[in-house]
């Protein structure tokens, strides 16, 4: 019997090995196994036989197609796998072409700065207030203590509208009286108020339009140290614990005592160049006690509360946090110029 | 401001070097923008003395003249000055000499002869000098001495930048000094004595005493004043004064040096005696400067009987003013309003030295010593001086008093610091400091409350001596504005979706227009804008952002994509109105690039909107009933309207004859003309997966002519089939047969496995229904 099925197996063997494709073990397959093959046309032969016979040779049918099955798959996996790997190496890309990147937009420097602060602020407890860039002169000049003839109305030069008594800001400091007078009284008063300010300036450190953030804290017993408390908390959180930052004596009229605040200059580490004529300082931001005309404005009594107030502009620290020169590219969209920001992260909220 | 640092050594004992003086200005608020240094040039320039001089033999009016040098060596210098002969001492400047004027000296041939350098006259020095055309010194100075050592060595001058509170006090020479002595303990040297005006009360009528509180007035006569010493022309030629002449010199000197303007009227052409009031209507002056100044009531003046004679602490007129040749002069020291001067000086759009420091205000006390300073100058300067009658009306101002309040102090800066500490920083600054009342210097016109003080002792005892604190209140966390927050997260969006945010500046001018849009509101214009293509602010800001993708075109051919959110205005009813836009904007074209985008097309932007839509919930649909702007492609766009159909915006692509505008040939847009904070999308739970299998059919639909996708989309929704998940367009076909669509739908079941008879049964209830609306199934 086990003569029968190694001659079965010897013959299939030998035709196997001449076969070069699966197309060629498909018809060996056929020619054993198919429907019609010789294998099965001999299984389909039992019936006729007596039950003795049908049961021996059934068992050695059934063993001799076990094994050509076996025969034909291992040959077929084998060739599969040549033939696979021809097919791949003909799928071959050239893997050195470059990708083709996502894409993804950025957000505007200065958007991303702004973000910066207001993070660094929120975590603080200060919350977000807001007031109109087209701003009432009242708000604009004579409630933040500079009446119609004051030298600091020069200082800032104003866009005027058509709309009578009406300005572009020039500062966020407005929103000072408009976050006290929302909060009717309350304390503490503790806001941030990003946004757009605008000065009839233009050169390469002054835009007719810029971005302020303006802080305001009053409370109970707020102090001069309390404004440099949390403004040395914030550079740290901005530019980190190695930043060294001085504080010099400033006038604006809506604050007294005046403070306007330096930090060491990016450009060339505190050693002195042209972005910081030679100092090693860059200012960064104006601040102060709020003078009591201002918190009377506010609708708040200057014998009872106090408060600071501070300024900064997003343009200034943008330029701090990234290094430039010249503020007009911020403005000017080119897309190259943007794409410089890309990569940047710096801090880990950018 | 510039101050010389020599000029600022006459006022204090033990004078600190330069870095010391820079250190302590700045802890008192004064910044310094520049420390130069001066003379350095002057240290080539030589005392030579002449030896003999020749006619040039080719030239008339030059002549050849040879000088003897430090060195014992002659040299031979061609001039053509009238004066300089054997025996005078004359400042030579060799080859190599940088003069004031920025001449760099040579060897120069002339007519024939070589002259190494030249000889000088006082002006080419930039000095004031009346010895002739060589200036011709007669000091002790041996020669070969540098004219460096002349004028008393180098100086460094500060270029300071003055705020405008210290501006009221610090505009001067002592004012500095003053500082300088508080923050440094230095000891200050006095002041010249008050001058002891006489009562010649016939010479002046002060009439208006509120603008014009003190008025000093003294007659000198002066004959033989020829130049004002070296050092005086020294110290102004060190901070870019001018020397003309000695009267005016030194009221120059006195102005730099005491911070009071002082005025020189010529006696013999004033008609005697002086009012001090305000100018009628219409009178005129011709000013010292050329200008003819109408004037009003509101200008003070100081007048004769004849007419103004001038503009009070700004500016003196042409008929009295001062010549080389006046000997009787009326010098004017006075205490004006600083309000009114200040006014006035606007009001005339002009500026003075004088009018610089009266209209931030003077000290009323230093006024008589400026004019015993005036005195003592005249006398100094080796000419003949006779002293006149002299006359003081007025009075000095009371002395402002404030309550020492050491507590509040205290309070306010953040300090423990006694009582004694702080008395003691405000005497260092002049101020007194009795029974609880703290008198306010004549000069600290900016000194009025508790606040004030607070910053004087902090400027003295400095900023870094305020411990750091953080103010201690409720911990109330910090809070965003839904609306703003709202327009954060769209900018997310957008930039996730591949757009890059811009910023640009809300100014603009119809001429810039390319599109024409119509405007709800009004235009609010500037009524002083910086150019007249920023004349008004932005009603749209799709312009703005084409003009941005118009200036990247420009530059590269590159694709861009590119959006802003930012407010526009205008006036409704006269009032000023800010809303919040979107304004979108992206070529279309393909760019040549290995491996092929994929082009989308406007369906691109379309697809970023209705995703951002769906996560944010903006709840805007697109419109086919509404216009768009004449300016888009008539096929290629469509009105956005809101969930009330108000029509809020457009999408799709502009017209392609003004995308080249932009140096583009596609260009989609999107603009949203305001962006409301919508209310939350996310409603309840989220829904877990169903965890029986999806079924997928594919149908591809005929439609009629004039039907899109939107007609067969609607109707699927209308009719939707119970078990349909979800459906999309994958193919669109046209032939012969008209046009198709292929849907694809899936199917899925939360509770059981569909079967394809299921699925079916939907599907034919769908199909029923579409046929209804000429849609059917395409037979294949
Ligand atoms: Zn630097």
């Amino acid at each position: 019997m086990s003569d029968q099925i190694s001659e079965v197996g010897q013959i299939l063997a030998q035709q196997l090995a001449t076969a070069e494709d699966s197309a060629a073990v498909q018809e060996i397959r056929t020619e054993w196994v198919g429907r019609r093959g010789r294998i099965t046309l001999a299984l389909k032969e039992l019936g006729k036989l007596d039950p003795e016979t049908r049961r021996t040779q059934g068992q050695i049918l059934n063993a001799a197609r076990e094994q050509a099955m076996r025969l034909i798959n291992q040959k077929l996996e084998q060739l599969g796998r040549v033939e696979e790997d021809i097919q791949l190496e003909r799928e071959r890309l050239d893997m050195t072409i470059r990708g083709q990147a996502p894409r993804v937009g950025l957000l505007h420097p200065l958007t991303r700065v702004r973000r910066l602060l207001e993070d660094v602020f929120l975590r603080m407890g200060f919350s977000l207030a807001y007031g109109p860039e087209i701003e009432t002169t009242w708000y604009n000049f004579e409630a933040l203590n500079i009446p119609e003839d004051h030298p600091a109305r020069d200082m800032q030069d104003s866009f005027f509208v058509d709309v009578p008594h009406m300005v572009l800001r020039t500062h966020t400091s407005p929103v000072q009286i408009r976050g006290m007078e929302a909060a009717q009284g309350k304390l503490p008063v503790k806001i941030i108020a990003p946004g757009r300010v605008y000065r009839r300036d233009d050169d390469a450190t002054h835009t007719p339009m810029f971005h302020q953030i303006e802080g305001l804290v009053v409370d109970r017993g707020i102090t001069l140290g309390d404004l440099k408390g949390t403004l040395l908390a914030m550079t740290t959180a901005l530019l980190g614990d190695s930043i060294e930052t001085r504080f010099r004596p400033s006038y604006f009229p809506f604050t007294e005592p005046s403070v306007e605040m330096d930090v060491t200059c990016a450009a060339c580490g505190g050693k002195g160049c042209r972005t910081c004529k030679g100092t090693g300082w860059v200012e960064i931001l104006g601040s102060g006690l709020v003078h009591p005309s201002v918190l009377k404005n506010g609708g708040y009594d200057p014998q009872k509360v106090s408060g600071f107030a501070f300024g900064l502009g997003i343009e200034r620290l943008a330029m701090r946090i990234f290094g430039l020169d010249d503020m007009r590219p911020l403005y000017q969209n080119d897309v190259e110029f943007l794409t410089g920001f890309e990569r940047y992260t710096g801090r880990p909220i950018l | 401001m510039k101050i010389s640092h020599r000029w600022l050594a006459r006022h204090l004992v033990n004078m600190p070097g330069p870095q010391r003086v820079a250190d302590a200005l700045l802890q008192m608020g004064i910044e310094i923008s520049a420390m130069q240094s001066w003379g350095d040039s002057y240290t080539c320039v030589e005392l030579v003395e002449i030896r003999a001089r020749e006619p040039h033999p080719n030239a008339d009016h030059l002549s050849v003249v040879t000088v003897r040098r430090g060195d014992g060596t002659e040299s031979i210098v061609v001039t053509g000055a009238d004066n300089g002969f054997p025996g005078d001492r004359v400042w030579y400047a060799p080859p190599g000499t940088l003069l004031p004027d920025g001449r760099v000296l040579q060897t120069v041939l002339m007519r024939g002869i070589p002259s190494p350098g030249m000889l000088l006259s006082a002006s080419e020095l930039g000095f004031h000098d009346t010895t002739g055309d060589l200036w011709l010194y007669h000091g002790d100075l041996a020669p070969g001495s540098v004219f460096l050592d002349a004028v008393g060595g180098t100086d460094t001058v500060y270029e300071l930048e003055l705020t405008p509170n210290l501006a009221v006090f610090d505009q001067s020479v002592v004012g500095i000094a003053r500082e300088l002595a508080a923050v440094l303990h230095l000891t200050l040297r006095p002041l010249a004595p008050p001058y002891k005006y006489g009562d010649a009360t016939d010479l002046v009528r002060v009439q208006a005493f509120d603008a014009c509180p003190l008025y000093g007035l003294s007659a000198f006569d002066v004959r033989d004043l020829t130049s004002s010493p070296l050092w005086l022309q020294a110290l102004l030629l060190s901070i870019g004064v001018r020397v003309i002449h000695p009267l005016v010199d030194i009221t120059n000197f006195i102005l730099w040096d005491l911070g009071q303007p002082l005025h020189a009227f010529d006696r013999d052409k004033v008609v005697l005696p002086i009012a001090v009031r305000l100018a009628k209507p219409g009178e005129q002056l011709l000013m010292l400067d050329g200008t003819d100044r109408s004037l009003s009531p509101e200008d003070l003046v100081i007048a004769d009987q004849e007419g103004p004679i001038a503009l009070a602490g700004i500016m003196g007129g042409q008929r009295t003013a001062i010549g080389p040749s006046t000997e009787h002069v009326l010098v004017e020291s006075a205490h004006f309003e600083s309000g009114r001067i200040f006014r006035s000086m606007r009001r005339h759009h002009f500026m003075s030295d004088a009018a610089l420091h009266f209209g931030k205000g003077t000290d009323p006390a230093i006024l008589p010593v400026a004019a015993q300073a005036t005195r003592e100058l005249l006398e100094s300067f080796g000419g003949q001086v006779a002293i006149g009658p002299s006359v003081m009306v007025g009075s000095e101002p009371n002395l402002r008093k404030i309550r020492l309040e050491p507590e509040r102090i205290r309070s306010l800066l953040g300090v423990d610091w006694s009582v004694e500490v702080i008395e003691d920083a405000l005497k260092r600054l002049r101020f007194h400091v009795h029974d609880g009342w703290v008198t306010v210097p004549s000069n600290r016109h900016d000194v009025l409350m508790t606040e004030d003080l607070c910053e004087e002792v902090a400027r003295v005892l400095g900023l870094d001596a305020i411990p750091v604190t953080l103010p201690i209140s409720a911990a109330t966390p910090g809070t965003r504005d839904p609306r703003v927050s709202f327009e954060e997260r769209l900018r997310d969006l957008l930039c996730d979706a591949g757009y890059w945010e811009v910023v640009t500046r809300p100014f603009w001018s119809s001429a810039r227009s390319i599109l024409e849009m119509a405007v709800p509101g009004e235009t609010i214009r500037l009524t002083n804008p910086l150019r007249d293509e920023e004349e008004e602010l932005r009603t749209s800001l799709l312009p703005h952002v084409l003009e941005v993708v118009g200036y990247n075109r420009a530059r590269r051919d590159q694709p861009i994509s590119v959006f802003e959110i930012a407010p526009v205005y205008q006036k409704q009813q006269g009032k000023p109105e800010e809303i919040m836009q979107l304004a979108v904007a992206e070529t279309l074209e393909e760019y040549p690039q290995y491996p092929k985008g994929q082009d989308l097309g406007i369906y691109r932007l379309k697809g970023t909107l209705e995703w951002v839509n769906h996560r944010l919930n903006l709840r805007v649909a697109e419109s086919l009933d509404a216009a768009v702007p004449d300016f888009m492609h008539p096929g290629r766009s469509v009105a956005l309207v809101d969930h009330r159909r108000q029509v809020v915006g457009f999408l799709g692509e502009l017209r392609p004859r003004l995308a080249v505008h932009f140096h583009a040939k596609r260009i989609a847009v999107l603009s949203l003309w305001s962006i409301g904070v919508a209310p939350n999308a996310a409603t309840g739970i989220v829904p877990s997966p169903s965890r029986y299998p999806e079924v997928l059919r594919d149908l591809s639909l005929l439609i009629p002519e004039n039907t899109n996708y939107g007609t067969i989309a609607a109707q699927i929704e209308a009719n939707r089939p119970n078990d349909l998940k979800s459906f999309r367009l994958i193919d669109v076909f046209a032939g012969e047969w008209g046009r198709s669509m292929t849907v694809r739908m899936v199917f899925q079941s939360r509770e059981k496995t569909l079967t394809d008879s299921e699925v079916d049964g939907q599907i034919g209830l769908l199909l029923g229904n579409l046929a209804q609306r000429q849609i059917t199934i395409r037979e294949r």
